[in-house]
């Protein structure tokens, strides 16, 4: 473990020593996927309450983000998946509005509407195709970290990259003109 | 040398620096010469970037320091139980019905518009039930934490034998209230209870709600 978050953490119990340095990242992996921040919210405390369980065997991970990422990721799946759910609405109601339009110029407007409409397209992803392109495209986990961390062929990882970023782009350029439409490419 | 369609076909390996040092040369030959493969590049450059730009919302203040101590004494989400059904066994079915407020038998709360309460539905199931469905109804305008937008919430589970605990952190977004309405359906019976909610104006502040029903299925 770092030394510095070690000294810093002395006063904490040792789950929360080792833990506390990643919730922002579990936090916002798990945003990711969920879309909403209560979603999020749970589905962080669901993991970390499963981690508590698992202390012991934490203390001997290294390193430990890419592991938490990962028991994350199955997490997400398994969850979604048990309750049938479609992916976690977030666009319809999520605001993103009122977040960005605090300081707002029309353009950072225009900007929070095309955000809404790239979450909406994300919503129609099946949990898979969404986690992976959150991991890949939006927290910049290359192919082969993922490849290693999902214990999956790169080739495979492409070809789900690539219908899952198909569909979201013929989402967005299904209720709009702008921004990634009209640009020409080719059919894949 | 590439044509458009073949230059197109590597944009994802491009952009993911997995092209070898001689398909990347007749790429980036193409693109040269294309004007119409550049811009459906940087379309493709610009939807990569509105993707890793889209903002996350911070967690809620404490929340960090909450989940901690949550995950050590085994706490988990108050919705958890409705996501699965194997969860959902959890659940109970009281076969006796009292609602209460502040310790005291009532049929109504009052929330304030965008503050989160937590309602407690107490079921005491004097049997195991093994196939039971369960569906919460909400009035227009008020939602649970974790499921904007959706007024219906349903899901099968079982019931365990004694008393049985769900949380319903809920909000009101907007509009009046109404009643909340809560139905249990076992073969071909079914129970129903409901409250009313309230609004009041925001910062109202009140303890949590404890609804107990007591019926027979």
């Amino acid at each position: 473990m770092n030394p510095i978050i070690s000294l810093f953490n002395r006063s904490k119990e040792p789950f929360e020593a080792l833990l506390s340095p990643h919730i922002d990242h579990i936090y916002r992996l798990a945003y990711r996927y969920t879309g909403q921040r209560e979603g999020a919210e749970d589905l962080t405390q669901e993991l970390l309450t499963k981690l508590y369980n698992r202390r012991a065997e934490l203390e001997q991970i290294e390193p430990l983000r890419p592991w938490i990422s990962r028991v994350l990721y199955n997490l997400f799946i398994d969850t979604t998946r048990s309750a049938a759910r479609q992916p976690i609405h977030s666009a319809a109601d999520f605001d993103l509005e009122q977040i960005e339009a605090a300081n707002s110029p029309e353009r950072e407007v225009a900007s929070a509407q095309i955000h809404k409409k790239v979450l909406m397209a994300l919503d129609t992803l099946n949990p898979d195709q969404r986690a992976l392109m959150t991991m890949h495209d939006m927290e910049g986990f290359t192919l082969p970290e993922l490849a290693e961390l999902l214990d999956t062929p790169i080739g495979t990882l492409k070809s789900r990259l690539h219908r899952a970023r198909a569909r979201v782009r013929d989402e967005i350029n299904a209720h709009s003109v702008e921004p990634f439409s009209g640009n020409g490419r080719l059919e894949r | 040398m590439m044509n458009c369609q073949e230059t197109q076909q590597q944009f994802d390996n491009y952009l993911d620096h997995q092209l070898d040092e001689t398909l990347q040369a007749a790429f980036h030959l193409h693109l040269a010469e294309c004007s119409d493969c550049r811009e459906a590049l940087n379309s493709e450059k610009h939807f990569r970037a509105t993707l890793a730009q889209l903002p996350v919302e911070p967690m809620s203040p404490a929340f960090a320091a909450r989940a901690l101590r949550n995950a050590r004494s085994g706490q988990r989400p108050a919705l958890v139980p409705l996501i699965s059904g194997a969860i959902a066994a959890s659940f109970l079915l009281l076969f006796s019905f009292v609602f209460l407020f502040q310790g005291a038998p009532t049929d109504s709360i009052t929330v304030a518009l965008l503050e989160e309460r937590e309602v407690t539905l107490a079921f005491n199931s004097p049997q195991p039930i093994q196939q039971a469905s369960f569906e919460i109804q909400l009035p227009e305008g008020v939602e649970i934490r974790g499921y904007p937008g959706k007024q219906v919430l349903a899901w099968n589970g079982s019931l365990k034998n004694g008393q049985n605990i769900l949380q319903l952190p809920i909000i009101v977004r907007s509009g009046n209230g109404g009643a909340l309405k809560a139905v249990i359906h076992h073969q071909d019976q079914h129970k129903s209870f409901s409250i009313n909610i309230k609004v009041a104006e925001r910062n109202m502040s009140q303890q949590p709600v404890t609804i107990y029903q007591t019926t027979t299925i």
